[in-house]
């Protein structure tokens, strides 16, 4: 009676036994060299980010306002936004360097944002200054190039770059215009020849189109102008 | 199932306590067992070849270090030795802020190469030594200083990074 009553059980309870195993998705354990592997690089993740991040030294953010509310404030600065974190003790300052509280300070603007990063790696900003990106952009490019032409008449010439030789720079000076050689000695404007190569630091003239005002020349070599020519052998 | 089972049970019973046909039945039961179970196992089988997903063994996906880079958070002062160029920074960081307003840039870059600093208002100027190593004294200008330093070496390769440096006398 038992028997029979065995086999017929043994006879059902495989299928669902095996119902039960379809349903199950056993998961595979992580090879143990992977684990080791991945646990190393997060420790040493966590090292390279605490090393670069002092908690007691002073930072400062510059950017844009995209969003702003009582406990942080998100910025943006050359397509990349920073949430700094607003506190009680944060100081806020108008662009007439008056002291100011947040309900002044609105998208759009722009400002200098200077604090400590805390331990969970957030930016707590002390001091936010509202200031203008226009007025403290750096204008100056630092070319290296060739003179091609220096007029007789006004103290303008033409550099062409290195860099990039389908580009003229029509370069004027005057007389807070630095000029130095490779050794940090002063020249006069007149040592300047066609064909040497020089330094110069330059700036968009806002009164005269396509036109730079340099304020620093620093001569590479001596001007190929001045050169002699070696008498030819007859 | 109850149902069918208590009937097997109630035709198990006659089977037993009917000696005379007793072996009879039993083959007979014994030879459904086998049918059945045969028949069983053939369905099990395909109902498994229909639905090979709930049997076959998934791996749950193993973290690799790519994916972990990926959610990491990004370092919050980006150094400015990792720019691909040939001039290093090694002092200050970028985003620095400082209470005096003369300070010094140091680094590295091609040895002899000459170093143009440029502040918003100010150009400085200087030459790294034969091992590439430069320090120049430059002043900043009160608030943020968006600086350009540029690096030109001996074959007239150009290379510039930028730093923002902050001057600010204020208590911080």
């Amino acid at each position: 009676m038992y028997l029979l009553l065995f086999l017929l059980s043994s006879l059902f309870f495989p299928t669902t036994t095996l119902s039960q195993e379809a349903t199950t998705i056993p998961t595979k354990a992580p090879n143990k060299e992977v684990l080791e592997m991945v646990q190393q690089k997060v420790k040493d993740m966590l090292q390279q980010n605490d090393s670069s991040v002092d908690l007691t030294v002073p930072k400062s953010f510059v950017g844009t306002i995209t969003q702003i509310d009582p406990t942080q404030v998100t910025i943006n600065y050359k397509n990349e936004s920073r949430v700094i974190i607003l506190t009680d003790e944060t100081v806020f300052i108008d662009l007439k360097r008056n002291k100011t509280k947040i309900d002044n300070i609105k998208e759009g603007q722009d400002i200098l944002a200077m604090g400590y990063f805390n331990q969970y790696g957030n930016f707590e900003a002390k001091r936010v200054v509202v200031t203008d990106l226009k007025t403290i952009e750096n204008k100056n490019e630092i070319i290296l190039g060739k003179i091609v032409d220096i007029s007789q008449s006004s103290p303008i010439f033409v550099l062409i770059p290195t860099k990039d030789k389908d580009i003229q720079y029509q370069i004027k000076t005057d007389s807070k215009t630095e000029i130095l050689d490779k050794d940090n000695n002063k020249l006069s404007l007149d040592k300047l020849k066609s064909g040497q190569k020089i330094i110069v630091i330059i700036q968009p003239d806002a009164k005269i189109a396509k036109t730079f005002y340099v304020s620093k020349i620093i001569t590479m070599d001596s001007p190929t102008a001045q050169v002699p020519e070696t008498p030819a052998n007859n | 199932m109850f149902q069918f089972y208590h009937q097997l049970l109630t035709i198990c019973d006659i089977i037993y306590n009917s000696k005379m046909i007793k072996e009879l039945f039993l083959a007979i039961a014994l030879g459904s067992i086998l049918g059945f179970g045969i028949t069983g196992a053939f369905f099990a089988l395909n109902k498994n070849k229909n639905n090979p997903k709930q049997n076959s063994i998934e791996i749950s996906p193993t973290p690799t270090i790519t994916d972990l880079q990926m959610t990491t958070e990004v370092n919050p002062t980006p150094a400015v030795s990792e720019t691909n160029t040939s001039i290093n920074i090694t002092s200050p960081e970028n985003n620095a802020v400082f209470s005096n307003s003369k300070i010094s840039i140091k680094g590295d870059s091609k040895p002899n190469s000459l170093i143009v600093i440029s502040t918003p208002t100010k150009t400085f100027s200087g030459k790294a030594n034969s091992n590439g190593i430069f320090s120049i004294s430059i002043e900043l200008d009160s608030g943020i200083n968006l600086i350009k330093i540029s690096s030109i070496d001996i074959e007239d390769n150009q290379d510039q990074i930028e730093l923002n440096l902050t001057y600010s006398t204020a208590k911080i």
